[in-house]
């Protein structure tokens, strides 16, 4: 559970430092490259066919590369980033349909909010009042009620 | 010529920090070439395969990577077994030794002793 969460914390971390990762694994795969190259030409290869014999013994790595961008990171959140921005400069690109969508959703939720508003104080909420029951004139103290003559 | 198995899902994780506890700190194509050796070439495992799961075991506190200087006298980054990978590695290998005995006594045991 808890490496589960520390896992979850490093991903996030990961997501915010991308280029940063990509840089070091780039790095880390060119140099297994490279150490795997120098032994196959050790074994007596060509240049050539040495790189190419890493490079198979290796596998895909572009596969790899996406299957390591896809751990590393948080593929969600990434994908929401970049909806999001693509979203935002697709509306740049048309004004008219941006004001227009705008306005009429600041119409609509202002208007729906204010009459709301109404109903909510005319017929929900209940009288700032401890007990809502109907007096009877002429049961309990008449006291606070200025302007009546007591009876008798 | 003896035929190649695919390595089981999470073998290795397993086989990689066995490697570290035995070789000590060591580059990713040190773990991969290790492997290789032990396993007699038997696994066919791309390499490449090794980094996903270095990853995994990074993010999950088992082992701790830094950069130093490879044989070609590069940049290479080094891992190395935690405290945590340590024990995570004597629960894992306890486990499968229990798996791998009862497996087998399912494999040694004869009709007779079933009845």
């Amino acid at each position: 559970m808890r490496s589960r969460l520390r896992r979850f914390l490093k991903r996030l971390a990961a997501t915010a430092m991308r280029r940063q990762n990509e840089e070091r694994w780039r790095e880390e795969f060119e140099e297994h490259l490279d150490l795997q190259t120098a032994e196959n030409l050790r074994a007596g290869l060509s240049p050539v066919e040495a790189r190419r014999q890493a490079i198979l013994k290796f596998g895909a790595v572009e596969g790899f590369k996406e299957e390591y961008r896809e751990q590393q990171g948080l593929a969600f959140l990434e994908t929401l980033l970049q909806d999001t921005r693509h979203a935002l400069s697709r509306l740049r690109k048309a004004p008219a349909f941006t004001i227009t969508t705008v306005l009429s959703l600041a119409l609509g939720i202002g208007a729906t909010t204010s009459i709301f508003t109404l109903i909510h104080a005319v017929l929900l909420k209940s009288l700032p009042v401890a007990s809502q029951r109907v007096v009877p004139p002429g049961e309990g103290s008449t006291l606070l009620l200025p302007g009546r003559v007591q009876p008798g | 010529m003896k035929e190649k198995t695919d390595v089981l899902q999470g073998t290795l994780a397993l086989m990689a920090l066995k490697t570290l506890d035995v070789l000590g700190p060591l580059h990713g194509y040190g773990i991969a070439r290790r492997i290789e050796q032990i396993s007699g070439d038997l696994l066919t495992v791309n390499q490449g395969t090794l980094y996903p799961v270095l990853l995994k075991l990074e993010q999950e506190g088992a082992i701790a990577s830094e950069w130093g200087a490879s044989e070609n006298n590069r940049r290479a980054r080094y891992y190395r077994l935690t405290r945590e990978g340590r024990k995570q590695l004597q629960a894992e290998s306890r486990n499968w030794e229990q798996t791998a005995a009862i497996i087998g006594r399912f494999f040694t045991a004869k009709a007779e002793d079933l009845r």
